[in-house]
């Protein structure tokens, strides 16, 4: 039929459409000039220059301790939280929310505004430093890490898997440590997973919070970016793969095909 | 004891908020309404300056037609996924799902590949005789933005497709209704909250992004996010009282578009308990 064709042409082209950028991408990385249809000829010249340099690769571990630390610290926030919160608090469950929600009203560029302001005068001058980048990131990936952990917790029974270990005598830590944490770890490192992704490619916060100071991977990017575009090109992979790996591997995890974060 | 633990780290959570996110949004707030003497409204009167004015006024028309295209192109690809195999609605879905949240430098830089100066399918373009795009542009921009919105509205799509079931167009069909009608009858109203709120969601999105148009730009093209990081990083301009109220006005716009994408959350929802 004619209209399965439509739909299945329009299918194909969403996919071109989503692959295609990544694909030129790495292309571009391995080609030595392209002012043609085709590249002119290929090479592996960007790469090896890219990961000669020492920069890229302190940049690299920078944004890789930033990306941990940020998700570790709001996962290490949000389960203990929202332990407390299903056992003992639940009129703050809404809250809660509210408040994980609260960055779509403030992105990255807001945010860093307010910041700045607030932590240039001692005493507490922390900007400028990881020390309020960190935070600030752990702010901005709230909404993927709650995501991830009220899900890990609607999916477990929290309430009634510790009401039956309470009632052989167990109490709140041992209940959190060794009944509820192995439980909802699987459902929040998949999701978490996806926090990481976005802390990894956290570029505003870290321009205007941090900026040269703190090197990390993107602003790298971005400052690199008008030197050589073939290696530019490599680091943006990097980037697409990083993303997209995370992404897939978090997508494997689970039955629904939601990645995002719907607010 | 332990109880006393936990509550205490939903404390120490409450103030790691308090102190990162809701005290930045505070000062924010009093920046923009103070000066050293007191209450003033001078920092509004400068937002208002033709600069910043024109920075608004690009990024409400930006945002408007990238949620559009991304709105009309993504819902049309959540009903082709709709129709088809699970397979595809989860490779598709998931793909869509990790572009919807792929912006910032890479994104920029891939489509500088693209459509730059020297860019690929640029190449291509003048090689068939065709107008060549020049992505630095302003009025170019929103392809860039299609590239996370369409995903986006695509995946935000999925469920409220979902709700409609297959054999309701069989039955459809089985009264005597065209696909046609059956659309414009049942389907369009059951997909009409969430497609206007995710519209609304899209353009919250489109309204709120930094990195990918400063990685592109450079900053050249005035946008309001753009010109509230220059105007607090001092590299054009230093006027953080400006800045204070120019992001006041852009909290303000993503609270009503959170607002209005909840509402139709809500509204979907009873369209489709008393559909089912």
């Amino acid at each position: 039929m004619i209209w399965t064709f439509v739909r299945r042409s329009y299918l194909v082209l969403l996919f071109i459409f989503l692959t295609i950028p990544i694909l030129m991408t790495l292309i571009y990385s391995l080609s030595t000039a392209w002012t043609t249809l085709l590249p002119d000829g290929i090479t592996l010249k960007a790469w090896s220059a890219l990961f000669a340099d020492s920069r890229f690769w302190s940049a690299a571990g920078r944004s890789f301790l930033l990306s941990l630390a940020a998700v570790g610290l709001s996962i290490a926030f949000l389960v203990p939280t929202l332990f407390a919160v299903t056992l003992y608090l639940p009129k703050l469950a809404a809250a809660l929310e509210f408040l994980s929600l609260w960055i779509f009203v403030f992105p990255g560029v807001i945010l860093a505004v307010g910041l700045i302001r607030i932590f240039s005068n001692p005493p507490l001058a922390i900007s400028g430093t990881p020390w309020l980048l960190i935070p600030a990131v752990t702010v901005g990936v709230m909404p993927f890490a709650y995501r991830a952990v009220a899900n890990a917790f609607e999916a477990a029974n929290v309430r009634e898997l510790s009401e039956a270990a309470r009632s052989l005598g167990a109490n709140d830590l041992q209940i959190l440590l060794w009944v509820i944490l192995p439980t909802v770890l699987p459902g929040v490192l998949s999701g978490g997973v996806l926090a990481l992704s976005a802390a990894f490619g956290e570029f505003s916060l870290a321009q205007l919070i941090v900026g040269s100071a703190w090197e990390t991977l993107p602003y790298y990017q971005y400052l690199t970016n008008s030197q050589d575009g073939h290696r530019s090109a490599a680091i943006s992979f990097i980037a697409f793969a990083v993303a997209w790996g995370l992404g897939a591997f978090a997508l494997s995890q689970k039955k629904d095909s939601s990645s995002v974060v719907v607010v | 004891m332990t109880r006393f633990l936990s509550i205490g780290i939903v404390i120490a959570f409450f103030l790691f908020l308090t102190l990162f996110l809701v005290l930045p949004g505070g000062y924010l707030v009093l920046t923009a309404f103070t000066n050293k003497t007191g209450l003033t409204l001078e920092h509004w009167t400068e937002a208002t300056k033709p600069l910043f004015f024109r920075a608004l006024n690009n990024s409400v028309g930006l945002s408007l037609q990238s949620a559009l295209e991304g709105g009309i192109l993504g819902a049309l690809a959540a009903g082709a996924l709709w129709r088809s195999s699970p397979r595809t609605q989860r490779f598709l879905g998931g793909l869509s799902g990790i572009a919807a949240n792929f912006a910032g430098v890479p994104l920029a830089f891939a489509f500088i590949v693209l459509f730059g100066v020297s860019g690929v399918f640029n190449y291509i373009l003048q090689g068939i005789g065709l107008e060549t795009i020049d992505i630095y542009r302003r009025q170019n921009l929103h392809i860039v933005y299609l590239y996370f919105q369409v995903p986006l509205m695509t995946v935000l799509m999925l469920p409220a497709f979902a709700a409609i079931q297959k054999d309701w167009l069989e039955a459809a069909r089985g009264l005597g209704a065209s696909p046609l009608v059956f659309w414009w009858r049942v389907g369009i109203p059951v997909l009409l909250p969430t497609l206007l709120g995710s519209i609304v969601l899209l353009f919250a999105n489109s309204f709120g992004a930094y990195a990918t148009v400063y990685a592109l730009s450079q900053g050249s093209i005035n946008l309001l996010p753009t010109q509230i990081g220059f105007q607090v990083s001092g590299q054009v301009g230093y006027n953080p009282g400006a800045a204070a109220a120019l992001a006041c006005m852009m909290a303000f716009v993503l609270l009503l578009s959170l607002v209005i994408y909840r509402a139709s959350k809500r509204w979907a929802a009873k369209l489709e308990a008393g559909a089912a």
